[in-house]
């Protein structure tokens, strides 16, 4: 089953099948969990939220018309989900949680400093950073789950990266030069 | 070279920042905590599938095309055609006992009239639309629905469960022992569920509750689209929401909603209450404005439905403010008009100190100061075009203010906080205009902010649907969106000028803007088809933006793309306005 493509299994879970949905539970479940800690800040908060988006998705997958695009409709079903959680919080910047897990890490100030920066990205942006860096996933697997071209992955990432370099010179850390 | 080893130190940098572990779906956790979610999906092969090819496993397939499997299917066919001719009924969840019932079957639109003795299927939609009927399942237990209820039988004959999914409204089940192998009756909803341990309990769905509840862990939620309340008769119930679950003894009351830890005890009693008051109350307003706030429901409920113009008339009297702010445009500067605006402003700040708006009283008030100072800093000479402006945008701000009062207390409140913070940045505005200068017009960077404004309203709008009329509200930030960068666009000189950079951004801006403009009425439309299916029109907005564009993006992606290109444009033409 974990061999299948994205569709078999699509279709196979809107026939009733319910270990086909939780196999691509389990093939997106770091991504969404990327997705949502981009939002909320927090991991814990952050797998609350993937598991209420696949819930939440099993309700409505005979919503779902194009069995390709499963893992992009996942991905707006959880974001949807984090923010009406981080809204519930009245929570929603990312910055405070990542500030103050800087602040009980006691890191060096160049993490801090990465980490104000990814806080300061627009959404977009830092969603993009969580999925490279957290996920650890490929420009592929990205593009499926945002719906996007690699190109544009690769010039969005290229952009955030360029602003957090940036952020950090104007920190005092002068060694990255992507700014340039 | 140097680039190159610069990427892998900020790379390593990135990593270290975010430093996680690769989280591990559990799918028996899982399972056991959304047991709904899972009986969904196994529902889905009671309605025959998606794809009839794929339903079934190779093995099956192969068995399917033998002779002999073919011999034994038509055996078995016409076993159940005796059986069906035989008068048996269909494959049942339940019967009607008493009453009439609207039921809605598979995938068609049509809503059937079925009386007391016939059967109904899992699956099918039901709605009492006449005093109480009573259904009874296959398992023995009774359901008594209330009148305007809708739900949905979600487990049949076959499933291993019994249970309803309640929309809206009130069911009371009497629960009978499950036979074994057969779990708990339940009854689930977007809120949360209940699972019985062996009782009587009434369960009821309510539009459009404000709670304000300081939990200690949770900070205050402003509103709740949609609760879920519990009342048990005899036994007990396990009340589940988000993935905590609570016992609610015979007796008590729980309430659940969604995203929160079930309430039960006092706190659940207070919004029960809460409830019963609103329900009692009649007159003019819609329920909603009745129960959005616990303080206003008793206030309503203590004075009566005879007095309920009183609670209410803070917002009239908002609108007939804007309305007489409005008249002073028109009909240039008149020293009573003033005079009547301040006494206005006056007693609209009394009232709100005496009506326990929560919230909305802290608006009222910080509204009221303003406004105080913002009437205090008119002079005669200051009536030039600016002006004109933003009394416009006030005139529009309070319509949107006087019809969310009217629909509703909760529209009313997010109304208000939307709008306040735009009616104090052009409050702003007009104390910093040049009002020695009356022919110096609004500064390009202040069109530009007030699009900047208006753009983001839109963004957080298509994004979290906040306001209940959902597309509405981001269609009229980008008509004023529009409106100020046509104006931007005469005073920076347009297209006309090839060398102006800025005019450029500034024409991009304006064709970024207009077709946002296409996408929101495409996401109105969305909306639209959207409620006929759901009756919560937050709800049909939120799934307008969840829907598929051709290209494969959903809809809210693809307009909050648009949104943040135009903010992008935005920041380059403020650095380039700047620049000179």
């Amino acid at each position: 089953m974990a061999q299948q493509p994205d569709s078999a299994l699509v279709v196979a879970a809107m026939s009733g099948d319910a270990d086909s949905f939780t196999e691509l539970c389990r093939r997106y479940y770091p991504a969404m969990v990327a997705i949502a800690h981009a939002v909320l800040g927090d991991g814990h908060l952050a797998e609350d939220a993937a598991q209420h988006a696949f819930a939440a998705a099993a309700r409505r997958l005979p919503e779902l018309r194009r069995h390709d695009r499963f893992a992009h409709w996942l991905a707006a079903i959880c974001r949807n989900r984090a923010r009406d959680m981080a809204r519930a919080r009245k929570d929603l910047r990312a910055a405070d949680d990542l500030s103050t897990i800087a602040a009980e890490s006691h890191q060096d100030g160049r993490t801090d400093a990465v980490r104000d920066a990814i806080a300061g990205l627009s959404d977009a942006a830092r969603e993009l950073i969580y999925l490279r860096y957290y996920d650890g996933m490929s420009y592929d697997q990205i593009a499926s789950v945002l719906g996007i071209s690699e190109q544009a992955i690769n010039g969005r990432l290229r952009r955030a990266k360029k602003k957090i370099a940036a952020h950090l010179r104007r920190n005092g850390f002068v060694e990255t030069r992507h700014e340039r | 070279m140097n680039d190159d080893r610069d990427d892998h130190r900020l790379d390593g940098l990135i990593s270290q920042a975010i430093d996680s572990k690769r989280p591990v779906f559990d799918a028996e956790r899982w399972k056991q905590a959304h047991p709904d979610a899972v009986d969904a999906l196994i529902s889905l092969s009671d309605k025959g599938g998606a794809d009839p090819a794929v339903r079934r496993p190779g093995v099956w397939r192969t068995l399917a095309q033998s002779r002999l499997t073919q011999a034994a299917a038509a055996v078995v066919l016409l076993g159940l055609g005796i059986w069906v001719f035989h008068g048996e009924e269909k494959p049942t969840a339940g019967r009607i006992v008493s009453g009439s019932v609207l039921v809605r079957s598979g995938d068609t639109d049509d809503w059937t009239r079925q009386d007391a003795g016939e059967g109904l299927a899992a699956g099918d939609d039901l709605r009492v639309d006449r005093e109480v009927a009573v259904v009874e399942l296959v398992d023995g237990t009774k359901l008594t629905i209330g009148c305007g209820t809708v739900l949905v039988l979600t487990g049949g004959p076959d499933s291993s469960r019994t249970g309803v999914h309640l929309r809206s409204g009130v069911v009371t089940a009497k629960v009978t022992k499950p036979a074994p192998g057969r779990g708990a009756f339940y009854v689930e909803s977007s809120q949360g569920a209940v699972r019985t341990l062996g009782t009587e309990f009434t369960v009821r769905m309510a539009d459009h509750i404000l709670i304000e509840r300081r939990l200690a862990m949770r900070g205050v939620l402003p509103i709740a689209p949609q609760i879920m309340a519990v009342t048990v008769i005899t036994g007990a119930v396990e009340l589940r929401a988000d993935g905590k679950t609570a016992v609610v003894e015979a007796g008590s009351s729980g309430i659940a909603i969604h995203d929160e830890v079930p309430l039960t005890g006092p706190a659940a009693e207070a919004v029960m209450r809460q409830l019963l008051v609103s329900s009692q109350v009649t007159g003019p307003m819609r329920p909603s404005l009745q129960t959005h706030d616990e303080c206003l429901a008793t206030l309503f409920g203590a004075l009566g439905a005879g007095r309920l113009k009183f609670a209410g008339s803070c917002a009239e009297r908002i609108a007939d403010l804007w309305q007489m702010v409005g008249m002073m445009t028109r009909h240039g500067s008149d020293p009573t008009y003033q005079a009547k605006i301040d006494q206005e402003l006056q007693a609209l700040r009394e009232k709100a100190g005496r009506v326990r708006l929560h919230e909305s009283r802290a608006l009222l008030l910080e509204h009221g100061e303003a406004s105080m100072d913002w009437v205090r800093g008119l002079r005669d000479e200051a009536w030039v075009d600016e002006i004109a402006h933003v009394f416009k945008q006030v005139e529009e701000y309070g319509e949107e203010l006087r019809n969310g009062g009217r629909r509703g207390g909760v529209e009313g409140s997010a109304y208000m906080e939307h709008c306040l913070p735009g009616f104090l940045t052009y409050c702003e505005w007009f104390k910093r205009l040049p009002w020695d200068d009356p022919s110096r017009k609004m500064t390009p960077a202040e069109l530009l902010a007030g699009i900047e404004r208006d753009l983001r309203i839109a963004r957080r709008e298509t994004q979290y649907a906040q306001i209940s009329q959902g597309s509405r509200y981001p269609d009229r930030c980008m008509k004023q969106a529009r409106k100020n960068a046509s104006k931007l666009l005469e005073r920076l000189g347009g297209e006309d000028d090839p060398d102006e950079a800025r005019g450029k951004l500034c024409k991009t801006l304006a064709d970024r803007i207009d077709t946002l403009m296409e996408s929101v009425s495409d996401l109105e439309q969305r909306t639209h088809k959207q409620q006929r299916k759901v009756r919560d029109s937050r709800e049909a907005f939120r799934l307008a933006t969840e829907e598929m564009t051709d290209d494969g993006k959903t809809v809210g992606d693809a307009l909050a793309q648009q949104i943040d290109e135009a903010l992008e444009t935005c920041t380059k033409l403020l650095e380039e306005i700047s620049s000179r």
